[in-house]
């Protein structure tokens, strides 16, 4: 088949090459369609449990989810307690309260959060410290003495120093925090402030990561590119074969990219970095060149020598090619979307490197000039390389011995540094030590109580936190927490209630109440203090669970490790029983992600190394030639490992992709030097076996030497990027082709040197590539296939629920449309669905309308299209006219209905970006319970839908407008089994704020019955198929 | 033209074949019964005259009117035939005459891929909005210019009407037996600002009722690509009159005739740019000798570009641009020396705006034709209220405007009036 493929493409180069355009016009057509999300957070799936939790905390506690912190310093005498800059902070707070995405009253500063003071006249007052802006240097200093007076405020509002003050800005749900910053530092710069402001927290930390992979990938891939089209031209010295290359390199790039978008899924951070590891793989073909260029010399016509060449190297590319596709496929399994997509599309665009190998390139080389490709092959320096390969064999083969003893004693040392690594995560320093976020983070880390929230929350029994006992023991956890290292500000309802209590009691310092109901009497002082959400945000209604606000100096993500541990094990030292510690925030997501990463990067990991293990027995088809061939791959891999450990690189998320990459790259040399060794002894002409493998060091060998500069070059060049993960990708990428290389070309010789009997001559039998196709099919797909529900998955399955079931669908609608005052008006009409394309595909609707009377004999024919506009057709009777209607806005009402068109015929799915928020019960039902956002406009800024986790209907459904309050709200009220199919039969849609609504009724539903496409005509327009309607 | 005739009745007959008429799938159990029914409104509406110009004698109403129609249809589904028939009794104040007026009465019968429809029907067809180039079926402006329901606006012709539905096209023939002319506006109701032979009386002579002098329209049409495209043909006479007086110097009597006219033209519709954009031209070719009366109209070709769009929320917008060219036979210069002079390329935009509120119960609409060349205008406000399911209520405003009495608009621009109409269906 392989054979009969070059044939053709040899034969016919320019129908080849014209298919080849087509499929990548066809492709690439889809790339301007591409969506991206730059939230590293969306690396995890939706329904993560650390993403469930941390939604579930955020919602207990009101917690926003996301925060930016803003710190402004002033150095000078009174430090930020000066009249001027008070002001400024007063003016700052109230401009960052009124930007759009930030949940103003959430904002918490010294103008905005409530102190509780003494008053004059021995009553309680609760108001903030800054409530206006200081005229005197005297007032500015009695604010200062009030705000050190207050151990919640120390260094969370101000820095112990005096100099630093802090304003920490929530997000609402679903705000665009990178939008929000720029809108705060135009604020920032409105006021001219010459204080030093400094923005930090993760919403910054994610904005400049995105900002800065994007903007790096940028510079970096067509530099990479440049170097590589340098270095292949001064190795061939031929312009036709080193364009060849980089064509192989771009079109695979749209192949694969083209296919991941038009497969509908979002590109994220890690798929960026797609085309990059294509350009590396297509040098894959530098084989190709090689051998053709031996051949060349031969003296053979050049289309005897493009099917020699096809035909000898042919199996090692296929194979090396394949493994590279299962390495990669390997990341299938991962957890991570993000990387899972990565890893299936390199792997996707690698198999179409495979099939331009042997399609395009043959294609290509026979279309050129005879002429331009055998100008080179004669020139004699080419040889010069050979001499020093030469010498290379000579030596591997004679000192077998000393190389096997170096090899394991390196393993040894290898073995120690591996047991060094330590996995952490630490996002803030990818980024350049001078860079502005981490100078800003780290500014602020050293004056305040720490920028990476995390949160601890304690569970007991109902009211266990409103008793002195209770508040003890979060008391003694707080203080567990705060000797942590790294370990900032750490708030809890404990501080405030001992606060409020002293300034009640007059006492010079707090302490917890000894009763109750004191306590209960404080709380309730606070609570009606004008802003309860600052009570809230610590203690929940029930008072049975209580939120410790802990603030990390670091991103380091085991400092929270530790501090979780510690807060664990105070309740068990106590002898308390029954409060449990569950941890959440950033720090908490960060932590978890960590965790996650590594059980899911050691899972591909072996994954791909049985799958690369079992690919080489199936090639050799012996377990012994195919374990051998594996050992550079695992050679490199320790010494790679050990290395990190030793130079005490934290094992992070760049390393920990690597290491599986690695699978798929490092075996290849490995592949083609023991198939082309293996062609070598089965060749009458070859002597012994150090001949044949002194013959496969120098000419296969050359191959492997120059795939293995151009690859490491075209990576290296990212070792220069000030982008830490690139820098990781960078050097790491370039070493392990360089030592995978230089192991394959002296370790193997030394293993067969020793061991001689276990290389045999190749028998020729290309039925295996079956099996070995198989596998990497399966790698490919079936780690997807078995991935738990996530929010995308249970929204396209209720998608196929509602509006989707059966081939067609016909019902009987009433529709009742009640407003405030309780005036009905009714539509009846006859709908009847036919789904022409797939199940989430093209759709056809013909609706007749019975009533009201004015529009009876009206019917509407619709086209609908899931990712363009409705085809709308209009049928007047009164005129006799059929309309094409606009239907761009897919938002408006039906028929006057609170229905929209979208909620008759389904919202596209890619409209919105969701997540799963937890799993609850819903009157009995098991549901899921989904946020959508919409990606661009739309009628509501939030939705939350209750899906039967059953029948994937949905059960209720809540839209939330930009300010997010409820306006809409569905609910499903009757549901049957028709015809096998759970169906809808009775759904409402109230309008909040109109008190306007909407009730629809099914009748006479029915399924599959064989509605003609015709009747999706003009035809049936006109004239009602009276078969399927029945008034 | 009589084999034209011959072969489209060929064409029904064998359609009506059962054997290759009918699909057998057909639910065998469907009652086999008459499905009967009997629906209507009561329609009052009054349209007031804004102007002091008037035709001698006229009131200050144009319109004043009250309504009731009646529809009876019958619907025998199992055997894929129906029938309708509408009946409009109108009790008009100004006239104080009762008129009745069968508006449809027609039957349907659908077999195989054909559908017929015979009887007294309203045709329209086309892609503009209140432009109509291939949409040659007769039309009544006086009703239009008066703000009366749209529906009136067409005037109801006796025809066949044959469809073929193929699963890649459709083909509509249409034949017109007896000729049915525009209503125009009437003249003791509507001020004409130009008319040289005011006094004059006018007798219209309509062609034949022959077989020959039956009238045929044609359409072709299909969705290729996401689009809808539509050919177009038309054989028969240009539905307004042309008079031509007894003497050009001292009339006495206005000779009008329906002079013979075929279109031919084409249409394409697709969503575009977020909207809906259409195009259509037509070639109407005039088929009477010219150089024997230049009062006769000529041949001229009209076209328009369209673009509709759902700009926010239940609120659209429409534009259309229209052009018209004159062609050269039978030289416009020839026309007496009196006669206003006639550009030979008119270019008319148009301009419709439909807010909805209250859930659709309340609808604003705005339409505007400009005569770009001629510098004249029509506009229609609009409101329409639905009180309950059964009554709504109308009121609007058609203003004309023109610098020039000879232009189209410009002759009624005396004419402005508001109208309100109230209708409660049964």
């Amino acid at each position: 088949m392989i054979n009969a493929t070059v044939q053709f493409s040899v034969d016919r180069p320019r129908l080849t090459l014209v298919l080849v355009l087509l499929v990548t016009l066809g492709l690439g057509a889809f790339l301007p369609r591409i969506t991206l999300d730059t939230d590293p957070k969306d690396m995890l799936a939706a329904d993560a449990p650390v993403r469930i939790a941390n939604a579930r905390i955020e919602q207990q506690f009101a917690l926003p989810p996301n925060m930016i912190v803003v710190g402004i310093t002033r150095t000078a005498a009174a430090g930020v307690f000066e009249p001027a800059t008070l002001g400024r902070i007063h003016a700052l707070t109230s401009a960052i309260s009124a930007i759009e995405g930030v949940a103003g009253r959430d904002v918490a500063s010294l103008v905005t959060t409530n102190n509780v003071v003494a008053g004059g006249t021995g009553d309680l007052q609760i108001r903030p410290a800054l409530r206006a802006p200081p005229a005197s240097a005297a007032e500015a200093a009695a604010i200062r003495a009030e705000v050190f007076a207050n151990p919640l405020f120390v260094e969370r509002f101000v820095s112990r120093d005096g100099t630093t003050s802090a304003i920490y800005v929530p997000l609402e749900a679903g705000a665009d925090g990178s939008a929000v910053a720029t809108r705060i530092r135009a604020a920032i710069a409105q006021l001219a402030m010459p204080e030093e402001v400094h923005l930090a927290g993760d919403p910054i930390v994610s904005e400049t990561l995105a900002i800065e992979v994007f903007r790096q990938l940028g510079i970096f891939s067509p530099l990479a590119g440049v170097l590589m089209f340098i270095v292949l031209f001064v190795m061939f010295r031929n312009l036709p074969m080193v364009m060849l290359v980089m064509v192989i390199a771009m079109i695979s790039t749209v192949w694969a990219m083209g296919l991941h978008i038009a497969l509908g899924f979002t590109v994220h951070l890690m798929g960026a970095m797609i085309p990059v590891f294509l350009m590396a793989i297509a040098t894959d073909s530098i084989h190709i060149f090689n051998e053709l260029q031996f051949q060349l010399r031969g003296g053979t016509s050049k289309r005897a020598a493009i099917l020699d060449t096809m035909a000898t190297v042919g199996r090692p590319v296929i194979f090396s090619d394949l493994t590279t596709a299962a390495g990669f496929a390997a990341l299938a399994t991962i957890d991570f979307p993000a990387i899972r997509m990565f890893g299936i599309f390199v792997g996707v665009g690698t198999l179409a490197i495979l099939v331009l190998s042997f399609t395009l390139v043959p294609a290509l080389l026979s279309l050129t000039n005879e002429r331009r490709i055998r100008a080179h092959a004669a020139r004699p320096e080419s040889n010069t390389p050979n001499r020093w390969l030469a010498a290379l064999g000579r030596f591997a083969v004679a000192r077998s011995r000393a190389i096997g003893v170096s090899a394991v004693l390196l393993l040894v040392v290898a073995g120690f540094g591996a047991l060094q690594l330590r996995v952490n995560n630490n996002m803030v320093e990818w980024f350049r030590e001078s860079s502005t976020v981490r100078s800003a983070d780290r500014a602020l880390n050293e004056r305040l109580g720490g920028t990476s929230p995390g949160y601890l929350v304690l569970s007991g029994p109902d009211g266990y936190f409103q008793r002195p006992d209770g508040l003890r023991l979060l008391e003694a956890v707080q203080a567990e927490v705060a000797r942590q290292p790294n370990v900032g500000k750490v708030v809890s309802i404990a501080d405030v209630i001992k606060h409020t209590y002293r300034v009640l009691t007059s006492q010079p310092a707090g302490r917890i109440p000894d009763d109750e109901d004191t306590v209960a009497q404080v709380l309730l002082v606070l609570s009606s203090g004008g802003r309860p959400q600052e009570i809230d945000n610590l203690i929940d209604y029930a008072h049975g669970k209580v939120n410790l606000s802990v603030q990390l100096k670091t991103w380091d993500v085991d400092a929270f490790e530790r501090v979780i541990a510690a807060a664990r094990e105070v309740p068990a030292r106590l002898g308390v029983t029954g409060v449990t510690v569950e941890p959440g925030g950033m720090a908490n997501f960060n932590l978890v992600w960590n965790q996650e990463m590594l059980v899911g990067m050691m899972e591909s990991f072996a994954w791909g190394l049985a799958m690369v293990l079992l690919l080489l027995m199936i090639e050799y088809r012996s377990l012994l030639i195919g374990a051998i061939a594996f050992i550079p791959l695992l050679f490199t891999t320790a010494i790679i490992f050990g290395a990190l450990g030793i130079i005490g690189k934290d094992f992070d998320m760049p390393i920990s992709v690597l290491a599986t990459l690695t699978l798929g790259l490092a075996d290849d040399f490995a592949i083609h030097f023991v198939s082309r060794l293996r062609q070598r002894l089965a060749d009458p002409e070859s002597g012994s076996l150090d001949d044949a493998l002194r013959w496969t060091i120098a000419r296969p060998g050359l191959g492997i030497i120059r795939n293995a500069v151009v690859f490491s070059v075209a990576f290296f060049v990212m070792a220069f990027s000030g982008f830490a993960p690139y820098v990781t990708v960078g050097i790491l990428m370039a070493t392990i082709m360089l030592l995978s290389s230089i192991a394959t070309l002296v370790m193997l010789p030394a293993l067969f040197k020793m061991f001689p009997r276990i290389i045999g001559a190749e028998s020729r039998n290309s039925r295996r590539l079956v099996p070995a196709l198989a596998i990497i099919a399966v790698a490919l797909l079936v780690p997807t296939g078995v991935r738990a529900q996530d929010a995308e998955d249970i929204a396209r399955k209720s998608q196929l629920a509602f509006y989707y079931p059966g081939k067609d669908f016909r019902a009987q609608v009433n529709m009742k449309l009640t407003n405030k005052g309780g005036d009905v008006r009714e539509r009846q009409l006859t709908m009847l669905r036919g789904n022409s394309g797939a199940p989430g595909g093209d759709q056809r609707y013909l609706i007749l309308f019975h009533k009201p009377q004015d529009v009876r004999r009206t019917s509407f024919l619709v086209w609908k299209y899931p990712e363009k506009d409705d085809d709308r057709w209009l049928f007047l009777p009164a005129v006799d006219l059929v309309k094409r209607i606009a239907a761009s806005d897919r938002r408006s009402s039906f028929v006057g209905s609170d229905f929209t068109y979208e909620d008759i015929s389904g919202r596209d799915l890619s409209a919105d970006s969701r997540r799963l928020l937890r799993r609850e019960s819903l009157d009995g039902v098991d549901c899921f319970v989904i946020e959508s956002t919409p990606k661009g406009e739309a009628e509501f800024a939030r939705r939350l839908s209750w899906i039967d986790s059953g029948t994937f209907l949905p059960r209720k459904e809540e839209y939330y407008d930009r300010h997010d309050r409820l306006f809409k709200l569905f609910s499903s009220e009757e549901i049957q089994v028709v015809k096998g199919h759970p169906t809808m039969l009775r759904r409402s849609m109230r309008d909040v704020s109109s008190g306007h609504s909407t009730v629809v009724e099914m009748t006479g539903v029915d399924y599959d019955l064989g509605i003609e496409d015709d009747v999706f005509t003009e035809r049936y327009l006109r004239r009602p198929p009276a078969r399927w309607i029945s008034e | 033209m009589r084999a034209w005739c011959a072969g489209l009745a060929a064409l029904t007959l064998a359609g009506a074949h059962p054997s290759f008429a009918r699909d057998d799938t057909r639910d065998e159990q469907e009652e086999a019964g008459l499905d009967l029914a009997f629906r209507g409104f009561a329609l009052a509406g009054y349209t007031a005259r804004l102007g002091d110009e008037r035709p001698s004698g006229a009131d200050d109403l144009i319109v004043a009117e009250e309504r009731v129609r009646l529809e009876l249809s019958a619907e025998a589904a199992a055997m894929d035939v129906a029938a309708r028939m509408q009946l409009d009794a109108a009790h008009d104040w100004l006239d104080d005459r009762v008129r009745l007026r069968v508006r449809e009465a027609y039957v349907d019968y659908r077999a195989g891929r054909f559908d017929v429809r015979l009887g007294r029907q309203t045709l329209s067809w086309g892609v503009g909005d209140f432009v109509f180039i291939n949409d040659v079926f007769p039309k009544d402006y006086g009703a239009f210019f008066a703000g009366q329901p749209i529906e009136y606006l067409k005037v109801p012709v006796d025809a066949l009407r044959t469809t073929y539905s193929a699963p890649a096209f459709a083909l509509d023939l249409v034949a017109m037996p007896r000729f049915t002319g525009d209503a125009l506006p009437r003249r003791d109701r509507y001020d004409y600002a130009f008319d040289p032979f005011a006094d004059v009386s006018r007798e219209v002579i309509r062609p034949h009722r022959t077989p020959a002098n039956t009238e045929a329209a044609m359409r072709l049409y299909g969705s290729v690509l996401s689009t809808d495209v539509a050919l177009y043909a038309f054989r028969g006479y240009f539905h307004a009159p042309s008079f031509t007086p007894d003497d050009p110097l001292n009339p006495t009597l206005l000779a009008g005739t329906y002079p013979p006219l075929s279109v031919y033209g084409a249409s394409l519709q697709r969503n575009m740019f977020g909207g809906v954009l259409a195009l259509e031209a037509g070639y109407y070719d005039s088929r009477e000798q010219r150089s024997t009366n230049p009062l006769l109209p000529g041949s001229f070709t009209k076209a328009l570009v369209g673009f509709q769009r759902e700009l926010r929320t239940d609120f659209t917008v429409g534009v259309q641009y229209v052009g018209q060219w004159l062609h050269r036979d039978g030289d416009v210069l020839s026309l007496p020396a009196a006669s206003p002079r006639i550009e030979r390329f008119q270019q008319t935009a148009t301009l419709r705006l439909t807010k909805l509120l209250r859930h659709q119960a309340l609808r604003l609409s705005l339409f505007a034709l400009c005569g770009l060349t001629e510098r004249d205008r029509y506009v229609i406000p609009e409101i329409e209220y639905k009180v309950s399911d059964r009554f709504s209520i109308v009121a609007g405003a058609n203003l004309f405007h023109g610098r020039s009495p000879y232009t189209t608009f410009g002759v009624f621009r005396g004419n402005d009036n508001v109208y309100s109409w109230m209708r409660l269906t049964f």
